[in-house]
């Protein structure tokens, strides 16, 4: 079982004509089997904090925790190719790969036979609920959700059981959006994963276990609702 | 894996990939033609550089024309011409000049004769030798008069043609016009005579000549002999025209100047010229190849440099007293000339002369130095020249430093410097910038001529090859910058989203150098193969077009022997292009591009991994 701990985490983007101090002091934690939603205004820090989740980036205060241990120590082009991973509002697949090449690309760079890795990326493409018909296809030739299931088969296949999801139905129309909350809710209570999506969205931030609210770079209300493994 | 998805991802944009493989192809095409063509000229010029020689001669120019007169008691008044005055001798000193780059100096350089009475110096069919219209003899006049075509019966030939023994020549003191030496008959006189023509007209017009009886000039014990300033050292007695044979004459101090006259007279037959010189190309007959070493081989520039006693013998000489290459031949030099070129007294088909071998006492001179020499080569003539300022007839070729004796005492002539006996070497292409610093000094009255076998024009030639290669080089090279550029950006600049999402999958950078690279640069390297292999083709097709101009410029060496055909083997040898050597130049030319594209393509990448990925896969949602 995976935790996750944020302490005091500030961080600040520095461009050539001003700082923008995107968050300050975060506390919060995060835990396998549970699905997390951040929520807040646009500017209100949550695609940032998920970022430093993600191991996009290291905060330029405090620490992040994954079960006791400092993230800034550890290699995080491993924590992101083994055990984390990130599924985006734009989907970010390969253009010129198909489907199933998309899915296989994380095996493939883990070392993977491509026999292996092309079977275990199938399992993935099937298990949200995508046809066989898709493996071949280009991510110009899907539609959203498809893409936006591609990428959360992508993020599975991996192998890590940290998903995160920043805006992943932002791009999407309802019916996609259920299939992909319902993927995410899936994996999180029945596979084990630690789920957090950055939302606007307040129907997916109530299916949510715990939901983080932030203001201002700051997590000013946290909401438990229970639920989860 | 990252290499196959870096190709996958290449190819799947197939129109692009192949617009940058096709102006790739193009560029490396121009680029290895340009880097062939560039080495070819290289090559040429190298090779040409050996064959050619820009050799330059001084001819010292009149100051002015004047009107001499002379008598000619055939038409019974005086002859007028004009004669060519040239002043103060100019020294070779006056072409040593500040910035001038000389291989060999300006000299006005002697020839040496060497008295060699135990070598055949003439085959059977010439018959006429060095000074063979001078002869010295006895005569009887056949009445007493002035010699102004006056009989005489020849009673002792001491030099010259015996056949003039007892014979009635008619003496004349053709160029004087008041004749007052009066010889007596029934007494003997001693004189030199100079064949002149046919007896014409006495002072009363009658007809003086039958029988082919011939007039002749007596000529006076006239000797001359110079200081290495060019300064004449006169004789201390007056020269005598004739003098009468007593009874023990021959024992009075009267008869030494004759006996020496007939010592040298009977020299003449055995002298033959000896040319030191510091470099074979320097005697025009080598340069312009009408001369060349047809057995063994050229002396060395280390021979000429040294001094070595090695020499260079005419076929003629060599064929008449079975000389060969290796034979070791003694030189007895014995006058120096700085008058004029061998060829001016030893001609071809005889005749030549005006030769003096006696000092300014009138003694004959006595050999100076006397060294073996070995023969190294044997050399032929394409055409005999019969100039006054070519190759002597048995002319021997020796390095200048070899003779290490003094000839101040024994030089006999001396004259303006002229093409005969003053030539320099300069650098090859350097015609033009010697005669603006030679306009600069201001010396009106020396002609300098430039003899370089047409490098000139073939220099042009290779300096429009190299502004050929040039352009196509510096096409090649902006070509590939700007194709490099263009596609570095599309293929990375434009997909730095692909990068960012390889970051965020756990790729580390070098990966991703890798990804970004691999396909790249194998699009590179094929485009950039292609390129060179078309880039061979074109530099085959342009070094035929290349053969047509140099078979062009073979025609300024072909025209005579020896070198020519050198020239011609060396030339041709130069014009094959072996696919080893076009491989060479393609393969540097593709390794330059390839580099080329790896660094600008290190630069995009540099860009890209700059970036964070989190400004870019998030950047627009906070």
């Amino acid at each position: 079982m995976d935790k996750m701990v944020v302490e005091q985490v500030s961080y600040s983007y520095i461009s050539k004509y001003q700082t923008i101090l995107a968050l300050r002091e975060v506390n919060c934690s995060f835990e396998s089997g549970r699905f997390y939603a951040i929520t807040g205004e646009s500017g209100s820090g949550k695609s940032t904090l998920l970022s430093l989740l993600a191991g996009l980036d290291l905060p330029k205060e405090g620490k992040i925790y994954l079960n006791g241990e400092d993230l800034s120590k550890m290699d995080r082009d491993i924590y992101r190719r083994d055990i984390a991973a990130v599924v985006y509002q734009a989907f970010h697949l390969f253009p010129l790969l198909n489907a199933l090449e998309n899915v296989m690309y994380p095996l493939e760079l883990k070392g993977m036979p491509k026999a292996r890795a092309a079977a275990r990326a199938k399992k993935c493409i099937g298990q949200v609920g995508l046809p066989e018909k898709i493996h071949g296809q280009f991510p110009k030739m899907m539609s959203g959700g498809e893409q936006q299931r591609v990428a959360i088969a992508r993020a599975m296949a991996a192998g890590g059981k940290l998903l995160f999801a920043d805006e992943p139905t932002g791009n999407l129309d309802t019916e996609n959006e259920e299939n992909v909350v319902a993927i995410l809710e899936r994996l999180a209570h029945e596979e084990g994963y630690m789920v957090v999506v950055v939302t606007h969205n307040p129907g997916i931030a109530a299916r949510a276990d715990v939901e983080y609210r932030m203001r201002d770079g700051q997590i000013v209300e946290e909401q438990k609702r229970g639920g989860g493994q | 894996m990252i290499i196959k998805n870096s190709l996958k991802q290449m190819f799947r944009t197939p129109l692009k990939t192949f617009l940058f493989f096709c102006l790739l192809a193009v560029s490396a095409a121009l680029f290895v033609l340009g880097l062939n063509i560039s080495w070819l000229n290289q090559r040429d010029a190298s090779a040409f550089e050996g064959l050619f020689n820009t050799v330059g001669t001084v001819e010292q120019k009149p100051t002015e024309t004047e009107i001499d007169g002379e008598w000619d008691a055939e038409i019974d008044q005086y002859y007028y011409y004009s004669r060519e005055k040239y002043g103060a001798l100019v020294s070779e000193d006056v072409l040593d000049f500040e910035g001038v780059d000389y291989i060999h100096a300006p000299m006005n350089r002697p020839y040496f004769t060497a008295y060699m009475p135990d070598m055949i110096l003439r085959p059977g069919e010439v018959t006429e030798r060095v000074n063979d219209w001078l002869v010295l003899v006895e005569v009887t006049p056949l009445r007493t008069d002035v010699m102004d075509s006056l009989p005489c019966t020849v009673t002792r030939v001491l030099a010259g043609d015996p056949d003039l023994l007892n014979r009635k020549i008619w003496v004349c003191e053709h160029y004087n016009p008041t004749p007052e030496t009066v010889m007596e008959t029934g007494k003997t006189y001693i004189m030199r005579l100079n064949q002149g023509t046919y007896p014409h007209d006495d002072r009363d017009e009658t007809y003086m000549g039958e029988n082919d009886e011939w007039e002749y000039t007596p000529i006076s014990q006239y000797a001359s002999q110079y200081n290495r300033k060019g300064e004449r050292i006169n004789s201390d007695t007056p020269d005598r025209l004739i003098d009468e044979v007593t009874e023990g004459f021959y024992e009075s101090d009267e008869a030494k100047p004759w006996l020496e006259l007939m010592k040298e007279s009977n020299m003449m037959n055995s002298l033959l010229p000896v040319q030191p010189v510091d470099a074979t190309k320097l005697l025009m007959a080598f340069h312009e190849n009408n001369a060349a070493v047809q057995d063994g081989r050229d002396i060395s520039q280390e021979e000429y440099a040294q001094g070595k006693r090695v020499c260079l013998v005419p076929e003629d000489l060599a064929m008449s007293n079975n000389l060969q290459v290796g034979d070791r031949l003694t030189l007895p030099l014995i006058a120096a000339d700085y008058g004029s070129a061998p060829g001016f007294a030893f001609k071809y088909d005889g005749g030549g002369g005006g030769y003096n071998l006696r000092n300014g006492k009138g003694e004959v001179l006595s050999v100076f130095d006397e060294n073996a020499y070995e023969i190294v080569g044997i050399y032929s003539m394409a055409e005999k020249d019969d100039s006054d300022f070519g190759l002597g007839y048995n002319e021997i070729i020796i390095p200048y430093a070899s003779v290490t004796s003094s000839w101040d005492n024994n030089i006999v002539s001396f004259g303006r410097m002229n093409k005969g006996t003053t030539s320099f070497q300069i650098p090859n292409g350097g015609i033009e910038h010697y005669l603006k610093l030679w306009e600069k000094q201001g010396i009106d009255n020396l002609e300098i001529k430039f003899y370089d076998n047409g490098y000139s024009v073939l220099e042009e030639n290779i300096n429009n090859r190299r502004v050929m290669s040039v352009l196509f080089l510096a096409g090649g090279v902006i070509m590939a910058i700007l194709v490099l550029a263009l596609f570095c950006h599309l293929f990375i600049s434009r997909a730095s989203m692909r990068t960012a999402i390889e970051r965020s999958l756990g790729m580390k950078k070098k990966q991703c150098i890798l990804s970004l690279l691999s396909g790249l640069m194998s699009i590179v390297l094929l485009g950039t193969a292609a390129g060179a292999v078309v880039g061979c083709v074109l530099t085959d097709k342009t070094a035929e077009q290349l053969k047509q101009e140099q078979i062009y410029d073979e025609t300024f060496t072909s025209g005579g022997i020896g070198d020519g055909k050198e020239g011609e083997e060396a030339l041709a040898s130069q014009q094959q292009i072996t696919p080893s050597e076009l491989a060479g130049t393609a393969v540097a030319g593709g390794i330059l591009i390839l580099l080329l594209g790896g660094g600008i393509a290190m630069v995009y990448i540099r860009q890209n991994l700059k970036k964070e990925p989190i400004m870019m896969l998030m950047g627009n949602e906070e």
